[in-house]
């Protein structure tokens, strides 16, 4: 039998964001594919390029970034090449949807939940070219739409300015726009973070469920390694610009090849117990104009050797599907690595 | 013994909706929001109080009341034996620098035509009343950045140009600038990769070992609660239902509420993994809450008199208190 | 523990961008917009006329010469002269003083005190001042605007300040229109609440984090606002209650010239023009702004 085509298939993404003189490597070498119904999970250092990553899909990145090379295949066509129209039209909100970081920013303040809501429900359909729709059925889909996010009373609170509405709440405005069993590929940057784990779980179950019956694949980006744990198929941690690791779910957490990947999975509160000091990996991330030569992890990571500053290690595939960018990885193989 | 920093007794803050005129008279009337219905819990001096509950159930709302950002209903907030909702407004000044807040939208807490730098400076200048050096203000404000693991030359950059992460690390920045007494910490590390998560937990725990802070400690990762607080409380729709000493809550974990919720907890290591309980049943909104007891809609264990009979909150011993019918003597 | 590279001094010793660097991204962002170009190109021309009349007018403009009434285009007087024989070129040029003198002046004055009230009011929402203020701007806007400008002027008495008066007072009332419907929702951002929290006080507040953030939607109707108000100002020459003659204002010139429409039509044809050349530049600049003011329009 042949494989199915990935639906999704990035190569080579090299991305900077230019500020006045400076150049910030935000995306650097990207490579990965997802396949239909598949949930990748996306991890890594603040500031490592996980929105970028997820904005230069759906192209929505702000005007002073500069894709350099590379192309994001998404069912076979370059999206880099297609125009800005058809985007709208065809792809955006339709094939390809994003939940977006901050949830406040994407709302209106001086609008009212039910007009942004309608709005956007509008322009999709439009898109569709189907017949006319009245108004009362945007506000039936709206209302459906907060419903299944576990809004409660979504009918009150339409009339609602997004002030009114708690954190939780915002963001799950905006899941519920996002949601919808037509999209092929969904992008969720970190959506989940300001809902308790109930609601979270329930919407985690809700994507996994667009996985496995409508075959929606999902780049999933997100702080909490649990709920990655529970949810993605595959893990792709990243670093700086860089994927440093990449592999199935329970492979990677049980035994990562990577040290950083370790000292994540080391620094979880749930690993302490009160009063112990949490790992927390010393130094910072580098401005991304002024990365280190060689690993840009080194000037951090306790294992570097004199190679680690001279080159930087390519990722390559280390067990089946499991690949890693470390020089040391192969030599300690799957021995812990020792952090604190 | 810790002495009691701040006492909260029996406070309300109710929201309306549908103000206007129009809509009174031919809508369906005047709504109330209970966002914070009766709520009565003691923060202790240098400890950390954890404060979880579902999305939307009033958390923020009761540390904005705190700080009188929204105006409370009624009841009393007592900082140092001081009612806060009755100073007069040069002694809520004096509270409110020592006493400061992270706010839950890190973007949205900053001004967007301000640079970061002008953003962190401003409490310092407010402290030294606008009189200050220019290098010395800079060199605090580099440190303070630094203190949050950013780069000092953040300082001339605008808040959209950071990232969701970084965003979070200027707004811890600011609240520490000014070394309060106490934090209102409004989910300080959503969003924050853990190693950064990790940073600021070190941070604010070194903090309250030096200075003696106090932290009221919204969020919604239980393990960080568990990891940070000393004392937690369990909200659900604008109530306390379960409250006590952290061990003993995840210990002996009583409502039903504060069940899900923990078995709910995404864990990393497989062989950790519990059954989680997905709750059913109708969410229910604070414009009507349930009579009775406001959770038996989504209870597994609810009974008869749940729907009459509100629970109050009742010690179930070494000061665990629990609002549930199961635990009820009678 | 944590090592920290002790680097705190950066390259530039200050907490804000350099006000060189803001300024220039303001204007390319402007710039940048199809008109805006044309409009800020249109507007410099203005106020180099204004500012370097004396030395762009090649005649004084109101030096008579009653042997060359109503000469049409040509070497001597590039725009013709009038029936008192003066440079219609020349007079153009000093009324663009008068043209750019009131905009300014008017616009200014009028948003100053329009934008002050209402941002006071929104932030007071629901006291007293609050329902005084709209009802002080109801009541203002009740009249109709050219109407309420005749009549002050009226009292006043004709002369240059009193129309950039009158003119600011008929128009005060929609900036704070908007200056208070936009502090209602600024004041609910968290950054205002921050402030508050950190225990800052209300006039720093509302001068430091509330004004700059509501000025966009009101800078953009400033640009339109001073179209408006250089025919206004034209408009009151007109009707005799604007300027004091013999000053060369656009709307003398038109007054003028409708009388011998016959005998010379370049006397109104070049005031008119004149005229709408200004509108289209305030017009295309404004538009300009709304877009580089847009946040949506932005990155990010
Ligand atoms: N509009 C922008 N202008 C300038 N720099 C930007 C902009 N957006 C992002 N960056 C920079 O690009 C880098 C990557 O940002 P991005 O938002 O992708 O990070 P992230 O991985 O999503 O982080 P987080 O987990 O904190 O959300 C950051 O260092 C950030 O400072
Ligand atoms: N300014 C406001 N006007 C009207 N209603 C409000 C306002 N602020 C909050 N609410 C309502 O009060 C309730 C409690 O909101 P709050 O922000 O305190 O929730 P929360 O517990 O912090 O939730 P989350 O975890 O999602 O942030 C919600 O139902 C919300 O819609
Ligand atoms: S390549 Fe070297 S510096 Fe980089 S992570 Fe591996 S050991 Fe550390
Ligand atoms: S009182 Fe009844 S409904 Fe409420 S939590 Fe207890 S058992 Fe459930
Ligand atoms: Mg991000
Ligand atoms: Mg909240």
């Amino acid at each position: 039998m042949k494989k199915e085509d990935p639906l999704l298939e990035v190569s080579k993404l090299t991305l900077d964001y230019h500020l006045g003189a400076r150049q910030m490597r935000a995306l650097d070498r990207i490579s990965f594919q997802l396949e239909k119904g598949e949930i990748m999970g996306v991890a890594g250092e603040s500031g490592c390029g996980k929105s970028t990553l997820g904005l230069a899909i759906i192209k929505l990145l702000p005007k002073i970034a500069n894709i350099r090379r590379g192309e994001i295949l998404f069912k076979g066509r370059d999206l880099l090449k297609i125009s800005e129209n058809e985007m709208n039209q065809k792809i955006r909100g339709q094939k390809i949807s994003m939940i977006f970081q901050n949830p406040q920013n994407a709302l209106n303040p001086v609008f009212t939940i039910e007009k942004q809501m309608t709005d956007i429900l509008r322009v999709q359909e439009k898109y569709k070219n189907r017949e006319p729709r009245s108004s009362r059925y945007f506000r039936e889909q709206a209302i459906e739409r907060l419903k299944s996010t576990g809004i409660a009373d979504p009918q009150a609170r339409l009339s609602n300015y997004p002030f009114e509405f708690s954190g939780g709440m915002k963001q799950r405005v905006m899941i519920g726009m996002a949601l919808s069993s037509g999209t092929s590929l969904l992008l969720a940057d970190e959506a989940t973070t300001a809902l308790d784990v109930t609601i979270e779980a329930q919407i985690n179950r809700l994507i996994a469920d667009l996985a496995a019956e409508y075959g929606t694949s999902v780049l999933y980006i997100s702080h909490n390694l649990g709920v990655l744990a529970e949810l993605a198929d595959r893990i792709m941690i990243m670093y700086a610009g860089r994927i440093f690791e990449m592999g199935a779910t329970a492979d990677l957490f049980d035994s990562p090849y990577h040290p950083y990947s370790a000292a994540l999975l080391e620094s979880l509160p749930s690993q302490q117990t009160r009063g112990k000091r949490l790992l927390s990996i010393p130094g910072f991330v580098p401005p991304l104009d002024q990365l280190p030569k060689g690993c840009s992890f080194h000037p951090r990571c306790p294992f570097a050797e004199d190679i680690c500053k001279k080159e930087v290690p390519p990722l390559e595939q280390v067990t089946s599907g499991h690949f890693s960018a470390c020089f040391l990885d192969r030599k300690r193989g799957r021995q812990k690595w020792q952090w604190i | 013994m810790a002495m009691d920093l701040i006492n909260i007794r029996n406070l309300k803050t109710y929201f309306y909706q549908n103000k206007g005129l129009l809509s009174r008279i031919f809508g369906e009337g005047l709504k109330t929001v209970h966002a914070v219905d009766d709520v009565s819990l003691t923060i202790k001096k240098g400890r950390t109080f954890g404060l979880v509950g579902e999305s939307g159930c009033g958390k923020s709302t009761l540390g904005q009341t705190i700080f009188r950002l929204v105006k409370a209903k009624s009841g009393e907030i007592l900082f140092c034996d001081q009612d806060v909702l009755k100073m007069d407004s040069k002694t809520l000044m004096e509270f409110r620098q020592k006493a400061q807040l992270i706010f839950q939208d890190q973007y949205g807490c900053m001004n967007p035509r301000m640079t970061v730098g002008q953003t962190i400076a401003e409490p310092l200048l407010m402290r030294e009343k606008g009189r200050m050096d220019k290098q010395a203000l800079f060199e605090e404000v580099g440190k303070l950045l630094q203190a949050v693991n950013l780069d000092p030359d953040a300082a001339i950059k605008f808040p959209n140009e950071f990232s969701g992460g970084q965003a979070r690390r200027i707004g811890v920045a600011r609240a520490i600038a000014l070394n309060p007494v106490f934090i209102m910490a409004d989910e300080p590390t959503s969003g924050l990769d853990i190693s950064t998560a990790a940073t600021i937990l070190n941070l604010m725990q070194d903090l309250q070992d030096e200075m003696d802070i106090t932290y009221l400690w919204v969020s919604h990762n239980l393990n960080q609660v568990k990891y940070m607080s000393d004392d937690m409380a369990v909200m659900y729709l604008g109530k306390i239902v379960e409250m006590g000493k952290t061990r003993d809550i995840f210990n002996e974990m009583a409502h039903p509420y504060t069940k899900a919720l923990i078995s709910a907890v995404p864990q990393v290591s497989a062989n950790k993994r519990k059954e989680t309980v997905f709750l059913k049943g109708e969410i229910p909104s604070p414009i009507n809450p349930p009579s009775g007891c406001r959770f038996r809609t989504r209870c597994p264990q609810t009974m008869k008199k749940c729907k009459t009979y509100e629970p109050s909150l009742t010690d179930l011993g070494g000061g665990h208190l629990c609002a549930c019918h199961l635990h009820q003597a009678n | 523990m944590n090592t920290t590279p002790s680097k705190i001094i950066s390259n530039q010793m200050s907490l804000t961008p350099r006000w060189t660097e803001t300024v220039s991204m303001a204007f390319r962002s402007i710039v940048k917009v199809k008109g805006g170009l044309l409009g800020a190109v249109f507007i410099s021309i203005m106020l180099l006329c204004a500012l370097c009349a004396q030395w762009i007018s090649p005649h004084d403009p109101d030096a008579q010469n009653i042997l060359q009434r109503f000469a049409g285009p040509g070497f001597a007087h590039l725009f013709g002269t009038d029936y008192l024989g003066r440079d219609i070129f020349s007079r153009i040029i000093y009324g663009c003083r008068i043209a750019v003198l009131v905009a300014f002046g008017s616009v200014t004055l009028s948003s100053v005190v329009g934008v002050f009230l209402g941002v006071i009011a929104g932030y007071n929402e629901g006291k007293k001042f609050d329902y005084f203020i709209i009802w002080l701007f109801d009541i203002v806007r009740s009249f109709p605007q050219i109407i309420l400008a005749l009549a002050i002027v009226a009292v006043l008495g004709p002369s240059l300040v009193n129309v950039v008066v009158a003119l600011a007072f008929t128009a005060f009332p929609f900036y704070g229109r908007i200056a208070r419907a936009q502090t209602l929702s600024v004041k609910e951002a968290d950054y205002v609440k921050a402030a508050e929290a950190m225990g800052q006080k209300p006039l720093t507040i509302i001068s430091k984090h509330i004004t700059p953030n509501i000025m966009a939607p009101v800078i953009v109707c400033l640009g339109m606002d001073m179209a408006t108000m250089v025919i206004w100002e034209s408009g009151l020459s007109f009707l005799g209650l604007g300027v004091r003659p013999p000053t060369a204002s656009w709307g003398i010139m038109l007054r003028n010239g409708y009388k011998y429409i016959q005998v010379s039509p370049w006397m109104i044809l070049w005031p008119a023009l004149a005229i709408a050349f200004a509108m289209i530049a305030f017009s295309l600049f404004s538009e300009g702004l709304r877009v580089a003011l847009d946040p949506k329009e932005r990155n990010r």
